[in-house]
């Protein structure tokens, strides 16, 4: 089996340091973003809960990634083409995986914590899942094994993502050079991503390359004049760990219990997109696109707007 | 990397960085300044669910809405607001109920003609 190192694990000094250096970017400068005490010790108590989770739940995945690995015919080796190719063809399923988090609930239940912050700092990016083994949405990494990338480089290059991903979680850089905001997600992109406005909802799921977005057009550039505002639609009201890790799940299972629907509607109460309901008494994101259109018709065919 | 060095990294660095905000003053709660204020932050909220009225406290402010009412707290530096599903006097003032699990209940401290005001505004909706 190939050896390749625990990446984010190393990372983490840097994490740390990089935190530090942000804050006190933004506290000297008094500007480039905010900080918030309660807030950020969340988001760093869920990035905390997310390792811990990898430590007691990630040989799941791995059991399912090496059982493919196992009935595959292909073995693509280890060189550094290769690890390069995967690490292309993971972010293309990182793109899906964070798709498709968005549009059903069920994945949306696990993503939703990294969303739930009005803030947008460093720290954001560690506010991560607790419960994305139970997403099942490791099987999106089913046929990168099966065309015989092996399992321990999936885990390696999905890591390096991961960190990637890190450094745009920020408010203190505008924007990079024009060639690499064409290519590469960067800070604009991905606040438009973690918006609330309208226009910005469902949008910029990349990981690495923007260029996804841009290929299945989901793509929205940041607007000087619509600043992203963090946070969900329905913001939470706590900063505690475990309601911000397991709301959503909760949200789900009282929804899906209720009495006098149909089995109909509790499958799409656990699978549909976010906000849907039976008596559309909830708005998902087109809805509420809609309403802001019919208030403001001017916006119709702007950047998030496309659609009819 | 070994857990003996990844965990001390881990707990000191959250620690380090709690403590580093507290002190340099990024504790500080918004505070509720006027009807104006409010009336932006529930807008933020619930742009298409425009009060009626309101009553605030520096720290929390009851929305009067066409069908219901609503809260808006705080959340920190920020506000948060949710439509009110219960309001019932407690010690000291309030306690307002909002069922859902991401929104927990919240002691309203209140004056006691505040909180008055504030629950016969919302028995004569409820009555």
């Amino acid at each position: 089996m190939p050896d390749y190192p625990a990446v984010v694990d190393w990372a983490v000094p840097v994490f740390v340091l990089a935190i530090l250096m942000e804050f006190a970017w933004i506290h000297l400068r008094r500007r480039g973003g905010r900080y918030e005490t309660r807030d950020a010790l969340t988001s760093l108590l869920m990035g905390a809960g997310n390792v811990a989770e990898g430590i007691l739940l990630g040989f799941v995945g791995w059991w399912v990634l090496m059982a493919l690995w196992r009935i595959t015919p292909l073995d693509l080796g280890t060189s550094w083409a290769v690890v390069a190719l995967c690490f292309v063809l993971d972010d293309l399923r990182y793109y899906w995986v964070h798709r498709i988090g968005h549009r059903s609930r069920w994945v949306w239940a696990s993503h939703v914590n990294h969303h739930s912050s009005q803030h947008y700092n460093l720290t954001t990016a560690l506010r991560q899942t607790w419960t994305g083994t139970i997403t099942f949405m490791v099987i999106l990494r089913a046929p990168l094994v099966l065309l015989g990338f092996h399992p321990a480089m999936i885990v390696f290059v999905g890591g390096l993502n991961l960190i990637y991903q890190f450094w745009i979680h920020t408010e203190a850089i505008g924007r990079m050079p024009r060639w690499f905001e064409a290519v590469m997600n960067t800070p604009s992109h991905h606040r438009v991503h973690h918006g609330r406005n309208p226009r910005y909802l469902d949008s910029n799921y990349a990981g690495v390359f923007i260029i996804w977005d841009k290929l299945f057009g989901t793509f929205v550039p940041e607007l000087d004049d619509d600043k992203p505002e963090y946070g969900l639609v329905h913001n939470i009201g706590t900063f505690n760990p475990l309601r911000v890790a397991f709301h959503e799940w909760v949200g789900i299972l009282r929804d899906v219990s209720r009495r006098g629907i149909t089995m109909r509607h509790r499958l799409y109460y656990a699978f549909a997109q976010p906000g849907w309901s039976h008596d559309d008494s909830r708005e998902d994101s087109a809805a509420i696109k809609r309403r802001y259109l019919a208030a403001h018709p001017e916006q119709r065919g702007t950047p998030g707007f496309d659609e009819p | 990397m070994p857990l003996t060095i990844l965990l001390p990294i881990v707990v000191l660095g959250i620690a380090g960085i709690a403590i580093l905000l507290h002190l340099t003053g990024h504790s500080a709660p918004v505070i509720l300044r006027d009807a104006a204020q409010v009336r932006r932050e529930w807008a933020r909220h619930f742009p298409a669910d425009p009060p009626d009225a309101v009553w605030w406290t520096p720290e929390v402010a009851l929305v009067r809405l066409s069908d219901g009412f609503g809260l808006l707290g705080r959340m920190g530096a920020d506000t948060v607001a949710h439509r009110l599903a219960r309001l019932e006097p407690a010690p000291g003032g309030l306690r307002a109920g909002f069922a859902d699990f991401a929104f927990p209940d919240r002691h309203l401290t209140l004056s006691d003609s505040q909180r008055d005001e504030w629950l016969a505004q919302w028995r004569n909706r409820h009555a």
